[in-house]
């Protein structure tokens, strides 16, 4: 039932257990070990810890801050007891499938809309795979069919492409003209 | 906050490239890697790129530097420093506006190109033109795409947008993602492709499958092909030769091509075979020639000769100019043959004492198709039956014109065979029926319109194949009420009261009354069986090709198909 481990540490009691993790803005957030465990990452710490890991001074997260974090945890109290994510490559055209999400992942996703990205990196540091994988579908699902120009203006980007490149993307693009 | 966003974007940066580099799916990010035809040119615009880049990464930082106060200028360690010049991945810190938090720019390389690679194909090239970062990162996205077909820019749920897509849209995605594909598949594009598409596939070293049904290809399009992509294994040229003589083109490509293993040249009309077939590859083991009816008789003996490994065969209506001696010399020296599809031949007389005997030469034959093919007489029955000990799947529906009661009944004598149709053959009866079922190895029988098997035989065949789950009766109109109850009692005797696991069971047994002289309306009152009124369409080949460059009507044909009808037909 739990999350399984490489080297064994792994126990249902263990799991039940608290551990304090101290993101960078010097917040205290305590978490159950088998919650912070669906983070590879902090599986890692506590495992490279092992027994002379001091469950009260917690772990630090130089990288993420408060209330990302608090998203991340809310993913991760959901999924503490999900599966592995499989990435499926679709039979025909042999690229990775796209995942479909429960209810729960597309509400979560609608309600943090505006952090996707944030949501991305931070599961890209705390290698949470799930997260990663439904983030970066849902970016592309934002992206997908839109014009270059709408493109950048959700995510405010600059156009810095000169003249000069225009000129050969218009050359060597056909897909789309400029 | 700010403090924050520039320590994560360098560390990042240094994480994204070691990822990127130990990611073996993606090969060294050098740009001599990327495009090796175009490698000058493409050398010179990353070295003028990454001057400006680097210009202007200054810029950004200074005026950030000044404006903020606090922030430091991200240094860059040596190794970094290195890699740039050498012209490898831009790292984030260069190309991200740092000073803009809330942009999508502070994701690291990694996982904007696992987002790039989600796209569709139309979606990634056309960000293309978003900014300069996406501009390079897009083009690491393509290394998992090994497939190209309708579907890769087709997106099903978008059933709306519909790409126009032409020769150059196709040597766009080529030139992208060319050294990473394996399959081309180009069918369904058919309508605005033409041979010119060939010349994109340049750098596509990897491809070894490509369907080009229905492009009109000239000679030199294909030699061009065969160039570019010489380790090719499979080929599918359907409806590729029409206006002109293809002998040269094809020549050069059965010459360099010497790996294929699958060609499919099917649909033809023009094809000779005359110089072109003598360089068939040795390696080719499944050749179709549907429909390629003015092939010549040296262009069998050359398949003969220069393909021993030949596995599966299809000769599908190609009768105008084969002799059966042709054909005979043909299939004595094909021994390795495990399917051939060898039906419709509607010869209108059939030359005295010329039988295909030598049928019964090959001994590794699983699957046989002859349906309506007026060549079969009851000597070619009795050779198959002598000669093919591991014979499993065999159709020879409508074969009317040379077989009596006794090369019928000789089919009793093939030790594995599982499935038999035998429907419109006239002579069928419960004699030929109770020989095929001696060894009870049958799993799948039709025998649509053989109206003089009765119900004692249909009994026979329940008795003796204890595998049995399809049995098509359609238009039997002597078959009535009591082989359905036979059915039942056999049923109850092979599951008792067990019920199916589900309703795909293999086990269901199957059966088809569409017209038979079945006449109770009845629902199936054993859940052991399903029973079908439709039978399977009542099979009349289709001759008038509709596709819009294929359409040569052949009157002469459709004739022969009406006149061979004529008794079968209700008229």
């Amino acid at each position: 039932m739990a999350t399984e481990s490489a080297n064994g540490v792994s126990s249902p009691e263990l799991n039940e257990r608290d551990v304090v993790i101290t993101t960078n803005d010097n917040r205290n957030f305590t978490v159950k070990i088998g919650v912070a465990r669906v983070s590879k990452t902090i599986n890692n710490m506590i495992q490279d810890l092992g027994e002379s890991l001091d469950l009260s001074s917690g772990i630090p997260l130089p990288n993420v801050d408060g209330p990302i974090f608090e998203k991340v945890l809310e993913w991760c109290e959901e999924h503490k007891n999900a599966p592995e994510i499989k990435v499926e490559q679709d039979p025909h055209t042999r690229e990775r499938k796209w995942f479909t999400m429960t209810e729960w992942e597309e509400e979560y996703f609608r309600k943090f809309l505006s952090h996707l990205w944030d949501l991305a990196m931070a599961a890209n540091y705390l290698e949470i795979p799930s997260l990663y994988y439904y983030t970066c579908q849902k970016l592309a699902e934002r992206i997908k069919g839109r014009t270059p120009e709408q493109i950048r203006e959700m995510f405010g980007i600059e156009d810095d492409l000169t003249e000069e490149e225009k000129a050969e993307i218009r050359r060597t693009n056909v897909w789309c003209t400029y | 906050m700010k403090l924050r966003s520039s320590k994560t974007v360098a560390i990042n940066s240094n994480e994204t490239k070691r990822e990127l580099m130990n990611n073996e799916n993606l090969t060294a990010p050098s740009t001599a890697n990327v495009y090796p035809v175009r490698r000058s040119t493409r050398q010179r615009n990353v070295v003028n790129y990454n001057i400006e880049a680097a210009i202007s990464s200054q810029m950004g930082f200074q005026s950030t530097a000044i404006k903020g106060g606090k922030r430091k200028l991200v240094d860059l360690n040596p190794t970094e420093k290195r890699m740039k010049i050498n012209g490898s991945l831009p790292s984030s810190s260069v190309l991200a506006k740092t000073n803009d938090i809330n942009s999508i720019h502070v994701l690291p390389d990694n996982v904007m190109i696992m987002i790039f690679e989600k796209l569709h194909i139309p979606d990634r090239i056309k960000i293309e033109r978003v900014c300069r970062r996406w501009r390079i990162l897009s083009k690491f996205s393509w290394s998992r795409t090994e497939y190209f077909g309708y579907d890769s820019i087709n997106d099903p749920s978008n059933a709306v947008r519909q790409y126009n897509v032409g020769n150059s849209q196709i040597g766009d995605i080529i030139r992208r993602a060319g050294r990473f594909l394996k399959w081309v598949d180009l069918s369904r594009f058919r309508e605005t492709l033409s041979h010119d598409v060939c010349r994109y596939f340049v750098n596509t070293l990897q491809l070894h499958t490509v369907d080009l049904t229905g492009i009109h290809l000239t000679n030199s399009a294909l030699s061009k092909l065969a160039h570019y992509c010489p380790n090719l294994k499979s080929a599918i040229f359907t409806r590729c030769f029409q206006n002109t003589s293809m002998e040269r083109g094809l020549s050069d490509f059965l010459t360099i091509a010497n790996q294929l293993e699958r060609l499919d040249l099917s649909e033809n009309e023009n094809l000779r075979g005359i110089t072109s077939f003598s360089k068939l590859p040795f390696s080719l083991k499944h050749l179709n020639l549907e429909n390629c009816y003015r092939l010549d008789s040296k262009a069998y003996s050359n398949i003969h000769d220069r393909c021993p490994n030949l596995e599966m065969l299809n000769l599908h209506r190609v009768y105008d100019l084969v002799s059966v001696e042709a054909l005979n010399s043909l299939f004595k020296k094909l021994i390795n043959l495990e399917t051939l599809k060898f039906g419709e031949h509607f010869v209108p007389t059939v030359p005295n004492g010329a039988d295909l005997v030598s049928l019964g030469k090959l001994r590794k034959l699983k699957n046989l198709d002859l349906h309506d093919n007026n060549l079969i007489t009851d000597q070619a029955l009795i050779a198959i039956s002598r000669g093919c000990p591991n014979l499993e799947v065999m159709d020879i529906s409508g074969c009317n014109r040379g077989i009596s009661e006794d090369g019928l009944r000789s089919l009793g004598n093939l030790p594995s065979l599982k499935t038999l149709n035998v429907s419109c053959i006239r002579n069928f009866n419960d004699t030929c029926l109770k020989d095929i079922c001696r060894r009870g190895t049958l799993k799948e029988f039709k025998m649509q319109r053989c109206s003089q098997v009765s119900n004692e035989g249909v009994q026979f065949t329940l008795m003796n194949c204890n595998a049995l789950v399809k049995l098509d009766v359609s238009m039997c109109s002597s078959i009535t009420d009591a082989s359905v109850q036979s059915i039942y009692e056999m049923l109850e005797k092979r599951h008792g009261k067990t019920i199916p696991i589900n309703e795909n069971d293999e086990n269901i047994f199957q059966l088809s009354i569409k017209n038979s002289g079945i006449t109770t309306p009845f629902e199936s009152k054993n859940p052991w069986l399903n029973v079908y009124q439709d039978s399977d369409r009542f099979r009349v080949p289709v001759f008038i090709n509709l596709d819009r460059r294929g359409g040569v009507v052949r009157w002469e044909r459709i004739m022969h198909v009406l006149i061979h009808y004529h008794n079968i037909f209700d008229l």
